[in-house]
């Protein structure tokens, strides 16, 4: 549906964004996400026609609308998009029902039909109380929902969201999370969403693209993403994560063992491409290591120290000392063990994940 | 659509700084009036090996270097009380601050000839005080009493932007008020307020009213006058006056070109970022003498001036006695129908005027701030060169650039040099008003189908209005009040109202042209408060 080839920007001697190339598919929500100057917005500008890109093609459908090497640009009013802005945007000096019909009027539409369409756009996102009321009346939250009215109402051939949650309290956050998600479902609308909230990115994404430094890491679903990071930049970005740096000690049928400068020795299940002595490094999420009294026995179990237990509720967030790294986890509330107990670690290696880089 | 727009207002902005100053730069080198094919010639620079053009380039120096420390000394001590301090009635300071500021140093210079004049001033014959506004120290103190709005606007502002925290720090570490102001207050507004100085100084170099009414009597030039001398009196001079036009403006340009490099090293981050209630400082038993010293400055620049005015305008000669109360001196106004024509001339010229102006600007500030058109910084620094231009200067090139033109001899030469003159003041006002304007807000409309023109007449042009009016009202004021410009440029047919008032002054009609200044102010006034009230436009933006 929307296709992003080798786009790249530079700003004078800044480099942006490096040939990134990206698609989502009809009906489909792609979410960029990543730290603050990795891209994305930059990205999603250069799709909404804002910004222009140094090299690259961009196609909605089948219809070119960048391709800087033939000279080829459409204006952003001419790409049949819509868009959900950061700050909203809602124009202050127009009611409710003026923003709506705005993206209507601007294509040349009058009377009845723009009425029509702006009360079906304003009833999708429960705003039709509040037509005739002016920005400056209305809340942050009905402000959000003005904007994803205006850019719905002139049936666009794609959507694009910057950030549009940021900034809202949390609470409302996860409601309109569920929203947009919803709508998305409902109108089976294409959609490119920029955030750099993981928990929302996982929360609402089909696919997942993450970039970092103007480049892209990986793309996946939320799924893939968080069980089989590319990269530690991935695992480490996308949730907690622990890394233990080492070298591959043996490879056999079953995995790979990988032995870390001070001795700790784990074996991981999935080990394709490395071959004995690889530096590399093993990912291990918080959740997937169980922790239990006595001594260790078997693989994949280790001795440790307990440092700082903090209860949070559903669950304890244990920060241990294993072979002189410091590690985290997430155990039950049931099991209790205060700081300075020895304790047993273990972990599954179809969980522990080998990353090369 | 964007680039055709940009390209063309550039080549409008260009044609319109350039081509004046270029004739300029070209009769400097030919001899001949102006209208005249002149040989090329080096003599016009004769006049620079003459001691006395350096003494009068020196005295123009003096002279502005003085305005710009009297109005310093008052302007800053006020915008500290009134910003800084528990000092009550600080509305009624402000005002009395900024009235000044929407009035002109040369109705000032007029109704300070009553009050202080050598020979019947009231000052002497009440107070028995020893003045004479007739000199160069008089020159100095009244355009200084008149250019302190400038200083304490510029200081306001930039103690407003300090970070309280900043100067609390300093007390919580021991240091006295003195301490804290020079060590603390006054390095972190140093910036702004140099930059200031150097405006008031570019200002006041190029000031003619004041300078005439007050220098001609005592027969002190400066270079402003001298350019007029010059040019209009018998025999007029061209080459020297386009010498001393170059000269002042390379003096102001430079001083402009400093005052950028100023402001561009000392961009101090001051605001805080917080909403936070600045602590006053209290002034305790120091009150009345504050409240004394805002009170003197309000007395010798607005009441008593104008006070002196309204007596004068109701006697039918000046005189230092009360009585012999007469309307003529008003009715004048409304019965002579060349004086009426005039007035109306002058409103006629200002409408139109700040209403091309603001457009002009409004498209100038919009493309520098908001467009990606290449040449958009460059299409920034040739719009506000015209700062360092004088008006009197800037009315000379254009009797050398437009004499051939059929517009020559219109009220068009005026409005074109007006427009050029003051559209920096356009951008910068204008300019203030749309980096306001969030981005999303424009590209928002983009993304949802609008066109460039669209978004500036849907979006951009209402969310600026209240910028727009404020900025049409301030060019309205300057563009009345305006007079360096216009006594080089206004025939008998174009005669302009502030024109009108210098000429019949300089030829005795003292009374009558009191009452001219008088209703001069009064308009200023009144659409001031026509669009302050009538309209409820906040006028804050055009000078702040």
């Amino acid at each position: 549906m929307i296709t992003v080839e080798n786009l790249s920007k530079t700003f004078g001697e800044v480099s942006a964004l490096n040939a990134v190339s990206l698609d989502a598919r009809q009906g489909e929500m792609l979410v960029l996400v990543g730290p603050s100057g990795c891209g994305k917005t930059t990205c999603l500008r250069c799709i909404a026609g804002l910004e222009r890109p140094t090299s690259g093609r961009i196609r909605i459908g089948e219809r070119m609308i960048t391709a800087i090497e033939d000279g080829v640009f459409v204006p952003p009013e001419k790409r049949e998009i819509g868009m959900v802005f950061q700050s909203y945007a809602v124009w202050p000096h127009m009611t409710v029902f003026e923003n709506v019909a705005y993206p209507l009027r601007a294509m040349g539409l009058r009377g009845d039909e723009v009425h029509k369409r702006v009360l079906e756009a304003l009833k999708l996102v429960q705003l039709e109380p509040l037509a005739e009321r002016y920005s400056s009346q209305i809340s942050g939250g009905q402000q959000q929902r003005v904007a994803l009215a205006r850019s719905l109402v002139g049936a666009p051939k794609l959507l694009l969201f910057d950030e549009p949650l940021s900034n809202l309290d949390a609470n409302l956050r996860l409601q309109m999370r569920i929203e947009i998600k919803e709508l998305q479902r409902r109108l089976g609308f294409t959609a490119v969403y920029v955030t750099h909230d993981q928990a929302e990115a996982m929360a609402i994404a089909d696919r997942i693209a993450i970039m970092e430094k103007g480049s892209l890491r990986q793309v996946g679903s939320p799924r893939d993403i968080y069980e089989h990071p590319a990269n530690t930049f991935v695992a480490g970005f996308m949730g907690t994560t622990n890394l233990l740096q080492g070298k591959v000690a043996a490879k056999d049928g079953a995995g790979a063992l990988v032995r870390t400068a001070s001795g700790v020795e784990v074996r991981v299940a999935l080990a394709d491409g490395v071959g004995p002595g690889d530096a590399v490094w093993v990912s291990i999420r918080p959740e997937a290591m169980q922790i239990r009294a006595g001594q260790p026995a078997g693989a994949n179990a280790w001795p440790a120290t307990i440092r700082i237990a903090t209860y949070v509720g559903e669950s304890i967030i244990y920060r241990a000392e294993l072979g002189g790294l410091n590690v985290e986890l997430h155990a039950p509330p049931s099991e209790n063990y205060p700081a300075g107990a020895g304790v047993t670690l273990a972990a599954d290696p179809r969980r522990c994940i080998l990353l090369r880089e | 659509m964007e680039l055709a727009v940009t390209g063309g207002v550039t080549l409008l902005v260009l044609w319109l700084v350039f081509y004046p100053v270029a004739w300029l730069g070209w009769a400097a080198f030919h001899r001949g009036a102006p209208g005249d094919t002149g040989s090329w010639t080096l003599e016009n620079f004769a006049l620079l090996a003459d001691t006395s053009y350096w003494r009068l380039v020196g005295r123009s120096l003096l002279a502005g270097t003085g305005i710009t420390l009297v109005a310093t000394l008052i302007g800053v001590p006020l915008a500290w009380l009134t910003v800084k301090t528990d000092m009550p009635c600080k509305r009624l300071v402000e005002l009395s601050a900024i009235l000044p500021f929407f009035t002109s140093t040369f109705i000032g210079g007029l109704a300070w000839i009553f009050l202080g004049n050598p020979t019947n001033g009231l000052l002497k014959l009440w107070f028995g005080l020893p003045v004479n506004v007739y000199s160069m120290s008089g020159i100095i103190w009244v355009t200084g009493i008149y250019m302190a709005p400038y200083m304490f606007l510029f200081t306001a502002a930039a103690l407003r932007n300090v970070d309280t925290t900043y100067e609390e720090a300093s007390f919580m570490c021991g240091g006295s008020l003195w301490r804290t102001l020079t060590r603390v207050t006054l390095p972190l507004i140093l910036p702004a307020l140099l930059s200031g100085m150097s405006l008031v100084l570019v200002i006041s170099m190029g000031i003619f009213g004041v300078a005439a009414i007050l220098g001609f009597p005592a027969k002190i030039i400066l270079l402003a006058t001298e350019i007029y001398a010059k040019t209009v009196l018998t025999p007029p001079n061209f080459g020297a006056a386009t010498v001393c036009g170059l000269t002042l403006m390379a003096i102001t340009a430079g001083l402009i070109v400093l005052q950028r490099r100023i402001l561009r090293k000392g961009s101090y981050a001051l605001v805080g970022g917080r909403g936070f209630r600045a602590k006053l400082y209290p002034l305790g038993r120091w009150t009345p003498l504050a409240l004394a010293a805002c009170g003197l400055y309000a007395l010798l620049a607005v009441i008593l001036p104008g006070l002196v005015l309204i007596k004068t305008s109701l006697q039918p000669y000046p005189t230092p006695k009360f009585g012999l109360w007469t309307l003529d001196n008003w009715t004048a106004f409304f019965e002579k129908a060349d004086l009426l024509q005039t007035l109306l001339r002058s409103l006629y010229l200002s409408t139109f005027g700040a209403t091309f102006c603001v457009v002009l600007t409004a498209v100038i500030a919009y493309i520098i701030h908001r467009s990606n058109a290449p040449g958009r910084r460059f299409l920034e620094q040739v719009s506000v060169m015209p700062i360092g231009i004088p008006g009197i200067v800037m009315g000379l090139a254009m009797i050398w650039a437009y004499i051939t033109w059929p517009v020559w001899g219109s009220i068009w030469v005026l409005i074109i040099a007006y427009l050029t003159l003051f559209m920096p003041y356009g951008v910068r006002a204008l300019g203030a008003t749309i980096v306001q304007i969030h981005p999303e807000l424009e590209e928002s409309s983009r993304v949802h189908r609008a066109s460039w023109l669209r978004t500036f007449v849907r979006v951009v042009l209402p969310l600026l209005r209240p910028g727009i009016y404020s900025t049409w009202i301030l060019l309205f004021i300057i563009f009345i009040r305006e007079i360096s410009a216009a006594v080089l440029l206004t025939s008998i047919n174009t005669r302009l109202f502030p024109v009108l008032i210098f000429e019949q002054w300089t030829e005795g009609y003292l009374n009558v042209m009191s009452a001219g200044a008088l209703l001069l102010s009064l308009i200023m006034l009144a659409v001031i408060a026509l669009f302050k009230w009538g309209f409820r436009v906040d006028l804050s933006p055009a000078y702040r």
